[in-house]
């Protein structure tokens, strides 16, 4: 027989590797299997499995918490990474998946996630299929807690004893007119996009080349949000150069070169602009110098 | 005398000067309404007048109720033919401010004797109005720097893509009328904090009134004032002033939007009316302040201030708690939830992500709509910076804020526009100003040639000089230069109207009712199936004939075909949706028995296969079920209907819980007939048709129009001898065959 106990964590939860998922759920167990299948978010970009993970955890270590590791149910998580064939056997084609096993039974209740990926979810979905209630508690680490408030207590003395300058900081109107700038330019070169659908940074093409720039309207990557980003920069200082600084630079020579040399910037980045965006929308007709 | 003879001509020429600025100004705002106008009339020289969204039949049937019926039986309208077999309280859950719009200008027509249909009123109101949001824009913008640049930002404002997206003829939405609003309001905003006027506190207050009747967009304003109270507060910049305009606001402005039925007690109830309330309370606090300031001294100011402060936040405390605990102050509401935590919706409202104008955009798309004012945005900011008077502030508030929700919801790039309009002329405004000005005067160049030594010591510090407000402005110099620059600046703005105009006529001007797609010789045909079934429909069913579809067409159902719906447009009920979805997902004997249950007579559906057209209902289908698993997940899985290699397949790779969902049959039966044998295909999915013909029992074909884009089913009626329809069909089918009739020929052309 198999010693579950001792392959149980700190939360609760039952690492899986190999065949252990199978040994657990053999048809002939007498608990109750709450198995999480999920992706680890720094290998794949899912957002729900980020939410989830943590809230599994705090779902397991509640239950142990309250009825010890003999509550007749056991908590599971399987990472596609290490159990490609544990997917593969079950037909797992997306992630997460939070599925119930019944005692003597192989047969998979599968949940709907759609109402909420929270412990108090869990928790009712769980109490639903075993009967069983338990408040959910998340952990607080104790290390953690005494680390927190030394750092709490650095930082407050650093605060205070550099408060002048701080206060200088906020004040200043270049600050905060900095401040302002760089966030409406990353803002709108589409950073919330890339951030809200979690886009790749690039994707390979059909010849292997490196894509940074997506070929529809409705789409992006990582990288397109730095390059307009850089090119809104570069636009937007050619303008106020030619705008404020022009007038200031003395000598009639000098400053026709200056205002020459930012113009003709300002004709590049904004040429090179609106080409990428005609590669994006194709029907586009105008265009500026290439 | 000669003295005297100089400075009188002097005052002759400025007053001279004065006298024909004005009717020019006043000239040129009229050609931008003008142009404001003209530009948004594509749609109705192209196709007809006619309501072409989604959204806005709802809003022309409420504007016939109220001319017809009058105001008060507009507000309680409650439309039994929506929503059944529940209905809906119309009239007391739309904002009224659009319908009632519409029918005072209605009115007043009549009275002039002018005979116009309450239906034109309709689609040419958002083209009206866009004329007097560009001379809002003016009176904003000629607040933060000129005049010229006040004509500037109106004429941005008359043609930039991001309105006239939301306001071409045809689109009856709230936001027709909206963004008029919402720029007056913030004009006038404007104008009370710097005149310390209540007169203009009170006009705000009631223009603030006027919005929200017409949008629930009104709470951008609701917190866009507050904010820029609070942080000219935090800057140190109180003042009487700001004191008198916001409190004639807010309380003007409050208690008149509690007149509006939809919105009640939502100001002292809601989240999203908190901070306004807040800052009306810190204003009371600031005032108080500097009132004691001035009766007490200074040392006994401070006890007081201590003492003052320490009640003050025990009082704050107890209230909140109190207030939260008895669940007087209610959460945030879903959809305004999902502008700060961006999983959200995606998560706990599968309807809200569902609707593609809740979508982040990319920047391409903001590019489309506002191209170089996008990027010049920054400039325009970075100039506000440098003058930072209160107006200053509160456009830089605004371009952050507005920035941020634009970044999370495309929809908002409507609230976004008018702050890129106005700053990008204020960016404009002063480039041309540098290079218009005055020519450098002759003694500042031989002041130059006496320090030129000088100037060589400080070469490597000269570059940053130019940064520090202490620099002197000389002015340009050369010809070559202005010319230059200007010319440029020409030809950008120039290029500006050609893409506004493009991308008006080409992305914004195309009603979702009628289609037209270029035919291989280049000419234009046009696609008007949706009409073409909803005539069929109105003509060819009883009045209270109830018609099943998805909820895109709801609202269309309702206005072009007078028929009752199941669902539409304003999903204000989740439950009965995904009851609807439920019946699309599921086979056909499972889904008989919810059409029966709720009377349904007809099922509408859009097939986009044989066109290509694929916003239909096939690609829809995947928030069908979602929507209605989220409620019966025991019975509608969507697993079951990718293939096991998570493919969407509609072909013969098909899943069975795929092919036997009545969506499918609906969308597949016949389709095959357009086709050679064996050479069937759906355009809108690049799939093949599947071989084998899906058979109906329970309901049939009523109708399919000429492009085989809208189809209209039949739901039969229960067997009069109480048999299964299955076994009815099946039974009829055996004894065709047993008489040997020939199959019938029913073979439709494809006109294309």
């Amino acid at each position: 027989k198999l010693d579950l106990n001792s392959k149980t964590d700190a939360d609760g939860v039952i690492q899986i590797t190999g065949r252990l998922f199978h040994r657990i759920v053999n048809g002939k167990q007498d608990f109750t299997t709450v198995a999480l299948f999920s992706a680890d978010s720094s290998t794949m970009n899912c957002d729900v499995c980020r939410l989830i993970e943590p809230e599994f955890k705090a779902l397991a270590n509640s239950y142990k918490l309250k009825y010890g590791l003999d509550s007749g149910i056991r908590f599971t998580y399987a990472d596609f990474g290490k159990n490609k064939n544990l997917f593969q056997d079950f037909s797992i084609e997306s992630v997460p998946n939070f599925w119930i096993f019944k005692p003597k039974s192989i047969q998979a209740i599968h949940v709907d996630l759609s109402h909420g990926v929270t412990a108090s979810h869990l928790a009712a979905i769980v109490e639903k299929h075993t009967g069983k209630i338990a408040d959910i508690v998340y952990k607080q680490d104790q290390a953690k807690r005494v680390g927190a408030f030394l750092s709490y207590i650095i930082v407050g003395a650093a605060l205070f004893f550099t408060r002048k300058i701080i206060v200088k900081i906020f004040t200043s109107r270049k600050v905060w007119a900095a401040l302002t700038i760089i966030t409406v330019i990353t803002l709108s070169s589409g950073y919330m996009f890339t951030r809200i659908r979690f886009s790749p940074y690039s994707q390979r093409g059909e010849h292997g080349e490196n894509l940074w720039l997506a070929g529809s309207q409705q789409f992006q990557f990582g990288a397109e949000v730095q390059v307009v980003s850089l090119l809104y920069t570069a636009l937007t200082m050619s303008s106020i150069f030619l705008a404020i600084v022009a007038p200031k630079v003395e000598g009639a020579k000098r400053q026709t070169l200056f205002v020459i040399i930012w113009l003709a910037f300002l004709w590049i980045g904004y040429s090179f602009l609106v080409d990428i965006f005609k590669r994006k929308v194709s029907m586009y007709p105008f265009k500026l110098l290439i | 005398m000669a003295n005297s003879a100089t400075i009188t001509s002097k005052k002759g020429v400025k007053s001279h000067q004065k006298d024909w600025k004005i009717p020019l100004k006043v000239l040129i705002l009229i050609c931008i309404a003008v142009a404001s106008v003209s530009s948004r009339l594509f749609s109705v020289i192209r196709y007809e007048s006619i309501i072409h969204e989604f959204d806005p039949w709802f809003n022309f049937r409420a504007s016939k109720i109220l001319v017809e019926q009058g105001f008060y039986n507009f507000l309680n309208w409650f439309d039994e033919r929506s929503w059944y077999p529940l209905g809906r309280v119309a009239g007391g859950t739309l904002y009224p401010g659009l319908m009632v719009t519409s029918g005072i200008i209605f009115k007043v027509l009549h009275l002039l004797r002018i005979n116009v249909n309450i239906r034109d009123v309709c689609v040419l109101l958002a083209p009206a109005f866009s004329g007097i949001t560009a001379i809002a824009t003016y009176y904003l913008a000629r607040e933060l720097k000129s005049d010229a640049c006040g004509l500037l930002a109106a004429a941005f404002m008359g043609i930039a893509p991001g309105y006239t997206s939301r306001s071409v003829a045809g689109s009856y939405d709230n936001e027709a009328i909206a963004i008029t609003l919402l720029m007056s309001t913030f004009a006038l905003w404007i104008k009370a904090v710097k005149s310390g006027s209540s007169f203009w506190g009170a006009c705000t207050g009631l223009l603030y009134f006027y919005m929200v009747t017409a949008w629930g967009g009104y709470v951008f304003i609701t917190n866009m004032i507050p904010l820029h109270v609070f942080v000219l507060l935090l800057m140190g910049r109180y003042t009487s002033k700001l004191y008198i305009a916001y409190t004639t606001y807010y309380v003007i402005g409050t208690l008149a939007s509690m007149q509006v039925p939809f919105v009640g007690f939502q100001p002292v109830s809601t989240s999203e009316h908190m901070s306004a309330l807040g800052v009306f309370g810190l204003l009371q606090l600031f005032a108080f302040y500097n009132y004691v300031k001035g009766l007490v001294s200074s040392k006994q100011f401070q006890i007081l201030i201590r003492f003052a402060l320490v009640c003050l936040v025990g009082l704050a405390t107890v209230v909140l708690f109190a207030l939260s605990s008895t669940g007087v102050i209610a959460p945030w509401t879903g959809r305004f939830y999902s502008l700060w935590d961006t999983n959200y919706a995606k998560i706990h409202i599968p309807i809200i992500a569902s609707v593609s104008e809740h979508q982040p955009p990319t920047w391409s798309s903001l590019f489309f709509d506002l191209q170089f004012l996008i990027w010049l945005l920054p400039v325009g900011v970075y100039l506000c910076f440098k003058e930072l008077r209160n107006e200053h502030v509160f456009i830089i508030i605004y371009s952050v804020l507005g920035t941020y929700f634009c970044g999370v919801m495309v929809r908002l790039v409507l609230t976004l526009t008018p702050c890129v309009c106005i700053a990008a002329a204020v960016a404009i405004s002063t480039l041309l100003d540098t290079y218009m000005g005055p020519e450098v005067e002759e003694d500042k160049v031989s002041e130059e040639a006496a320090s030129a030594k000088s100037k060589n010591k400080k070469g490597i510090f000269s570059i940053l000089s130019f940064f520090t407000s202490g620099s002197k402005n000389i002015g340009i110099y050369s010809l070559l230069s202005r010319v230059l620059v200007i010319s440029s600046t020409a030809y950008f703005l120039i290029m500006f109207v050609y893409h506004s105009s493009w991308v008006t006529s080409n992305a914004y001007s195309s009603p979702t009712v009628v289609l037209s797609t270029v035919l291989n010789d280049g000419s234009l045909m046009y696609i008007d199936d949706f009409r073409e079934a909803y005539d069929w429909l109105r003509r060819n069913t009883p009045y209270d004939t109830k018609v099943m579809s998805w909820w895109d067409y709801g609202y269309q159902i309702a206005g072009m075909a007078d028929r009752i719906t199941l669902v539409d447009n304003n999903t204000w009920n989740n439950t009965h949706i995904a009851t609807v979805g439920k019946a699309m997902s599921s086979p056909e004997e499972k889904a008989y028995p919810i059409l029966r249950k709720h009377d349904v007579d007809y099922i509408l559906i859009i097939y986009g296969g044989t066109l290509g057209y694929s916003s239909d209902d096939m690609n829809k289908f995947l928030w069908m079920i979602r929507i209605s698993q989220g409620l019966w997940p025991d019975e509608i899985v969507e697993r079951n209907f990718f293939t096991p290699n998570g493919e969407y397949r509609t072909d013969d790779a098909a899943t069975p819980t795929m092919r036997e969902s009545l969506l499918y049959k609906m969308s597949y039966h016949g389709a095959w007939k357009l086709f050679p044998p064996n050479q069937g295909y759906d355009r809108a999915r690049n799939q093949k048709l599947p071989s084998k013909d899906p058979q109906l029992f329970t309901i049939e074909e009523a109708f399919t129009t000429v492009h085989h884009l809208v189809r209209l089913y039949k739901v039969k009626k229960p067997d009069t001898l109480g048999r299964d329809l299955k076994q009815v069909t099946l039974f009829e089918e055996g004894k065709r065959k047993k008489l040997r009739r020939p199959a019938k020929t029913n073979e439709i052309p494809l006109r294309v």
